[in-house]
């Protein structure tokens, strides 16, 4: 379970580069993205685009990432798939996060 | 590596109106687009790493026998998260135990029945499942307990028995008519 950053204009885009955050890495996803996160600064966007597959593990992983951050940090996603996106729906989790069709989109618009 | 064994069994009991239902041995995937029926039997070690490889299958099994992508993802969440419940609190902290599953899948509906021999649930009922609280603060937003919602969200029916030591939980789904 890899994570990648880079970045566009201010925005830090963290993309997963495994397909699925399920029970088996859901520790290991929450603990990188610990350290991934902690020297970034302001607007991070979270790029599940290569991710088919989440359970509720992964989702509370997500969630565990977000409650991590500092005060000046903001945590918003891209590119979720269709099971992803159900995931997020069923469980109104979809109202907590900022969600774009994908990462140039997320970086593109204004952080609230 | 964790040990998995896949065997798909013949089965030679009829599930239901037997004129209705032909339980087909080893599920063949493919061709006879008439098949009343088929039936996939898999019994693996409890744990993450085996559920991952059980959901695989599973797909692939409802992939060949024509299910679409969205009733897939249905289908393969609410699998994983009952499965995970199994691994978590029937066998729980690494205990070794064995769950058999057994897919029933027709025109109309499809049956996973998991069943294991680790702990009973609380109560021995399902629980209830109630949805997760998001209008709460940040720092107050829950990392788990979604799972049993989900299950009842995305199943059609869901029922759960306790037998001779034995947990037995049956997952069926409405499928869409085709054609």
């Amino acid at each position: 379970m890899e994570l990648i950053s880079h970045q566009i204009s201010d925005t830090q885009v963290i993309t997963v580069k495994g397909a699925r955050i399920d029970a088996s890495v859901a520790i290991q996803f929450k603990d990188r993205m610990r350290e991934i996160t902690a020297p970034m600064d302001g607007r991070i966007v979270l790029d599940l685009q290569n991710v088919a597959f989440i359970d509720s593990s992964g989702l509370g992983a997500i969630v565990a990432a977000m409650k991590q951050l500092a005060a000046h940090q903001k945590l918003d996603l891209a590119g979720l798939t269709p099971t992803v996106d159900k995931v997020f729906r069923l469980t109104r989790m979809d109202t907590i996060f900022a969600i774009f069709p994908d990462a140039q989109t997320a970086a593109a618009s204004r952080a609230n | 590596m964790p040990r998995l064994l896949l065997r798909p069994v013949p089965t030679d009991e009829p599930d239901g109106p037997a004129a209705r239902q032909t339980a087909k041995a080893n599920a063949a995937p493919g061709g006879d687009g008439d098949q009343p029926g088929s039936v996939l039997r898999l019994t693996f070690d409890s744990g993450s790493a085996q559920v991952r490889v059980v959901l695989s299958k599973v797909s692939t099994h409802l992939t060949a026998a024509g299910l679409g992508s969205s009733e897939l993802g249905t289908i393969e969440l609410a699998l994983a998260e009952a499965l995970n419940n199994v691994v978590e609190h029937a066998y729980p902290d690494d205990m070794q135990g064995r769950i058999d599953l057994h897919l029933h899948l027709t025109s109309v509906s499809l049956k996973i029945h998991i069943s294991d021999r680790g702990g009973a649930m609380p109560g021995l009922n399902l629980p209830p499942g109630e949805p997760a609280r998001v209008d709460v603060p940040s720092k107050d937003l829950p990392e788990g307990g979604f799972g049993w919602f989900l299950i009842r969200s995305l199943a059609s029916d869901l029922t759960y028995a306790r037998d001779n030591g034995q947990n037995h939980l049956t997952l069926r789904f409405d499928l869409a008519r085709t054609g």
